[in-house]
């Protein structure tokens, strides 16, 4: 498990990363969320140990992880600008992951450089942006660590090479127990994939929540009326949000799925039906209850 | 480290495969350094034997020992191109290997690698070096069995070329161990290549500028040429190309008088050199695993040494601004250019470190204290709060002293370390005063060893003193002094092929007569040491001979001078008796003509009216001729120079010249004579001295009165 306390980093006179206390979870993928410099990128280099904390402690099981080789050896990190050494090719780089990397999958890795439709032997340099961040994935993927450190690794790949990013991920979270965690501004990259989310804002998480149970007491629902609602028709409900356009009402509340419906249905509409909810909406709700704007905070 | 997969050697074997620019670099360098000269050399040596085999055969021994001269000088400590290409291998790896330290990108794939920093730099480290040497060695390897091959074996001497190998190695981790440490210590490429400048060349610079701040504030600072050595030894990439293997490339470091003329042994520089790699080395990689990643892009990595190296930069420069300032202007704008040289410098360091033209004015409070201090300092030396000018050692703990010599020349006889210390007691009296006295002085140069440390000053000393002159002969006609100092008693008869050129007054710049002769020449320099350590009389040489040597390339190398006085009976009877040389005087068969060239001193003393008279009449020249010396065939120099020789000519020849003029086989030469002490031909003298009253009166130019004199002479 990763734990952060107090994390702290300062640049000069900026804190980048400031008191930030989180943990992540064996086995989850989690999400970390912020504006541009928010902190994720010096938060994700903090757990790399490429960073040390000028404050607090950011631990693998309870180790320190700078300058822990051991440690080290458990996590690959895709940084958002990629280093490959001159004129060398993804076979190089492999080559040269697999010294460092016990676990270093080759087979698989031939297996995705094939399935991506990418040459091996072909100089990095001449690869596209999107072809290059392929690579880093494969070589993160192949490398066999326990944990993955991606920072806005999705920025520059395709829909479909995304999709089957985030499949792989998906795969190794559900094989071996990998444990992504994956830094990005932009809410909907994460939306299918994670399973837990930290939101950064000016260096400090806001709140890091399990989506899940973020999910669970949370519903939208859109629904029908022929006639017009009287005023006090919703109270009762614990509304968080109620839009209303003509006859089409639609409302995220609290509570359980059953008693929902219940209660909606004993209002009698012509039309009602559950909609799931986005990473977006459940956002902009729970940051609303904490107090905050999520447009503000995000975009 | 800990995979079991990783092998360092692997990781090192790629990092030689990622950079084999650095071999080819390296290897193309050594081959165009020492290689091709080295086949060049010999191809050209084989043409030449060839060609002389035929034709001149009494050259080839000659041209043969030369080339295998020149073949060994470049296999060995003596290729100033190897050296080029080893520095620039040293510092070009140095900066590339660490340089990744500088990107973020690059900081942020290296540094999240399971690989501890430690390892990291080894890797590196070792990869810098490997690039550099391995091909080095190759090429040398190569070389080596071509010379053999080419069948100039003889000049491989195992030894040099050990010596100058490892010498070659240890210059190199000094400059890479240093270029390292640059490297990491900033954060940025182009700041290191500029700090890296700094780090080679400012302790020598500084050193020579606190050499100018003494010579300007002290008046009895003595410039030595260890001095001048020490500043060069600061700098290693200077001092490379001083070092042959284990010894100095050139007597540079020694007196080039015989003896003391052999190259001097650069094993304990090499030794400081080493230890200086290791704590480098040792330095950087403490620098390397505590350097925060983020610090990749900033003039400076640590934030603690921005102070003193700005500090530091701004004393240098100031101090530099200073002196050039007041070299072009004079004193007062040494101060302006204190000022000047601090506030630009720390203008400069601080866009620099900011990377922000707006941050020039930034830390003013730091500019103000360092000119205050700066001005502080320069105070305290313009008002010798130190008391450097009156210094002198306890009498007790001189052990030897040197007086106007090196340290190869010190005295350590009660009675000469006695009359030095009394010119020192002299010299400190005299910068006691404030204001001195009336009247010329002259510097007498003292170097006292005190222990293991030597210490100089220049300390004035009134000229024409009885004190001062008795002092300085005590000390000059010790038979000490002579046979520490002279050059008759350095040369080492057993290990040097010495031959001997000797010149009488009637010779002039030509040889008198020579020998070579081993035994004719051992027994000429031993009679003339003993008869020299028993002059009595104040006589001057009637034969300078001049010792030669042949150098590795049968070059003639002077190793000095000796002189024969009249009063050396013994050793002018062995001169004649086995090379036939006898002293010739001028006379008035060949010299027609005497100038006498009178100086007048009139209005203030800046202004010097001269006057020169012939001398036609036999007589007349016949009487300046009578006990006058060739001071130019003896090369006896200024009264000072020639009193050290044992000589002491009257003083009045330094108020006039009086010159010969020789016709030599038709050719003409000019010789100024000089007289003993007693021999003044003073009425000839007088006879002829021009009346200078109406240039007194008149205040006439030199060249209008000249003029008006020689018309009326004709």
């Amino acid at each position: 498990m990763i734990t952060a306390e107090n994390a702290t980093k300062r640049f000069d006179t900026v804190t980048a990363v400031d008191h930030v206390c989180a943990e992540v979870h064996n086995g989850s993928v989690y999400g970390l969320i912020g504006s541009n410099g928010a902190g994720k990128s010096t938060f994700l280099r903090m757990l790399s140990g490429i960073l040390q904390p000028d404050e607090g402690a950011v631990r693998i099981d309870g180790a320190d992880i700078f300058e822990n080789v051991a440690l080290k050896e458990r996590f690959f990190f895709i940084s958002d600008e990629q280093f490959f050494f001159p004129n060398s090719t993804p076979a190089d780089m492999k080559n040269y992951y697999k010294r460092f990397y016990r676990y270093f999958d080759e087979g698989r890795y031939r297996k995705l450089m094939d399935g991506f439709g990418l040459d091996e032997n072909r100089k990095i340099r001449t690869f596209s942006k999107g072809m290059k961040k392929q690579v880093s994935v494969i070589c993160g993927i192949c490398a066999g660590t326990d944990y993955l450190f991606c920072d806005e690794t999705f920025d520059g790949l395709d829909p479909v090479v995304r999709q089957t990013v985030k499949s792989l991920f998906a795969e190794d979270v559900e094989n071996r127990g990998l444990t992504p965690v994956i830094a990005s501004h932009n809410l909907r990259e994460l939306e299918d994939i994670c399973d837990h989310v930290g939101l950064l804002h000016r260096g400090g998480i806001l709140f890091s929540r399990d989506l899940d149970e973020m999910k669970l007491g949370m519903f939208k629902m859109q629904c029908i009326f022929t006639g017009e609602l009287p005023e006090n028709a919703w109270e009762g409900f614990d509304l968080l949000h109620l839009d209303k356009r003509g006859s089409l009402y639609t409302l995220t509340a609290r509570g359980s799925r059953e008693e929902l419906l219940e209660r909606v249905n004993a209002m009698q509409p012509t039309f009602c039906e559950l909609l799931p909810l986005t990473l977006e909406e459940i956002f902009i709700n729970e940051t609303e209850v904490a107090g905050y704007d999520l447009k503000k905070l995000l975009f | 480290m800990t995979s079991k997969n990783f092998s360092f050697k692997g990781l090192l074997g790629d990092s030689l495969r990622r950079n084999l620019w650095g071999f080819v670099l390296s290897g193309v360098g050594f081959f165009l350094s020492l290689l091709l000269p080295l086949l060049m050399t010999m191809q050209r040596a084989l043409e030449n034997r060839t060609l002389q085999l035929k034709e001149f055969p009494d050259l080839v021994d000659h041209d043969w020992q030369s080339a295998l001269g020149t073949v060994a000088e470049l296999l060995g400590g003596g290729n100033f191109l190897a050296k080029a290409v080893l520095a620039v291998m040293a510092i070009v790896c140095g900066v590339v290997m660490f340089a990744y330290l500088h990107s973020r990108q690059k900081v942020d794939f290296y540094h999240s690698l399971p690989i501890s920093r430690t390892g990291l730099f080894v890797n590196n480290f070792l990869t810098g070096i490997v690039l550099s040497i391995l091909p080095y060695l190759v090429v040398l390897v190569l070389s080596v069995a071509c010379v053999y091959g080419m069948g100039f074996g003889e000049a491989v001497q195992w030894a040099a070329l050990g010596s100058a190998l490892v010498s070659h190695l240890i210059m190199f981790l000094t400059l890479y161990a240093l270029t390292v440490l640059t490297t990491i210590v900033c954060g940025n490429t182009v700041i290191t290549l500029l700090l890296l400048a700094w780090v080679h060349l400012s302790p020598m610079l500084a050193q020579m500028l606190f050499s100018g701040l003494c010579s300007k504030f002290y008046s009895s600072y003595a410039m030595v040429s260890e001095h001048m050595q020490q500043a060069l030894r600061l700098s290693p990439v200077v001092e490379l190309f001083e070092i042959n293997g284990f010894s100095y490339a050139s007597g540079g470091v020694t007196s080039v008088v015989t003896g003391k003329g052999a190259p001097g042994s650069a094993t304990g520089l090499l030794l400081v050199y080493l230890a200086v790699a290791i704590v480098a080395t040792a330095l950087a990689l403490w620098l390397f695993r505590i350097r925060r990643s983020e610090r990749a892009g900033v003039a400076l990595a640590f934030t603690r040494a921005k102070l003193p190296v700005k500090v530091y930069m701004c004393l240098f420069m100031g101090v530099a601004f200073g002196i050039v300032f007041s070299m072009i202007a004079g004193n007062f704008w040494f101060w302006a250019g204190l000022v000047i040289g601090t506030v630009l410098t720390h203008w400069v360091v601080e866009i620099v470190y900011a990377f922000d033209f707006r941050a020039i004015f930034g830390k003013p409070l730091h500019l103000v204290v360092i000119l205050a201090v700066l001005f502080a300092a320069m105070l305290c030396m313009r008002f010798d709060v130190t008391g450097y000018d009156t210094w002198l050692p306890a009498r007790d703990r001189i052990q030897a002293v040197s007086v106007d010599g090196d340290e190869s020349e010190m005295l350590s006889e009660a009675a000469n370390i006695d009359a030095a210390y009394q010119l020192g007691e002299i010299g400190v009296q005299v910068n006691r005063d404030a204001l001195r006295k009336e009247g010329t002085y002259h510097s007498v140069r003292l170097t006292f060893q005190l222990g293991s440390r030597t210490e100089s000053r220049n300390y004035m000393v009134p000229e024409n003193d009885a004190e001062v002159n008795a002092l300085l002969n005590q000390i000059y006609s010790s038979a000490e002094y002579k046979q520490v100092v002279w050059p008759l008693f350095q040369v080492d008869l057993n290990e040097k092929a010495i031959y001997l050129d000797v010149y009488s007054n009637a010779s002039g710049y030509s040889v008198a007569g020579s020998t070579a002769d081993e035994d004719a020449v051992r027994q000429i320099i031993t009679t003339l040491r003993e008869e020299s350590l028993a002059r009595k009389e104040n006589g001057l040489p009637v034969l300078r001979l001049e010792m030669l040597n042949l150098d590795r390339e049968e070059f003639p190398s002077y190793l000095g001078d000796a002189y024969v006085t009249a009063e050396d009976e013994k050793t002018l009877a062995l001169l004649e008796q086995l090379t036939g040389i006898k002293p010739t005087a001028l006379t008035t068969e060949n010299v027609k003509l005497i100038n006498l060239q009178y100086n007048y001193q009139y209005g203030d003393s800046n202004n010097y009216y001269t006057e020169t008279v012939p001398v036609t009449d036999p007589a007349d020249i016949a009487a300046l001729l009578k006990n006058a010396c060739n001071r130019d065939a003896m090369t006896l120099g200024s009264l000072r120079s020639a009193i050290k020789d044992g000589f002491a000519f009257d003083a009045r020849t330094d108020d006039m010249e009086i010159v010969a003029c020789v016709d030599q086989d038709g050719v003409e030469d000019y010789f100024q004579l000089v007289y003993a002490d007693g021999a003044w031909p003073e009425n000839i003298i007088e006879k002829y001295r021009p009346d200078f009253t109406s240039i007194a009166e008149t205040g006439t130019t030199g060249e209008m009165a000249s003029a008006v004199d020689t018309e009326a002479l004709g």
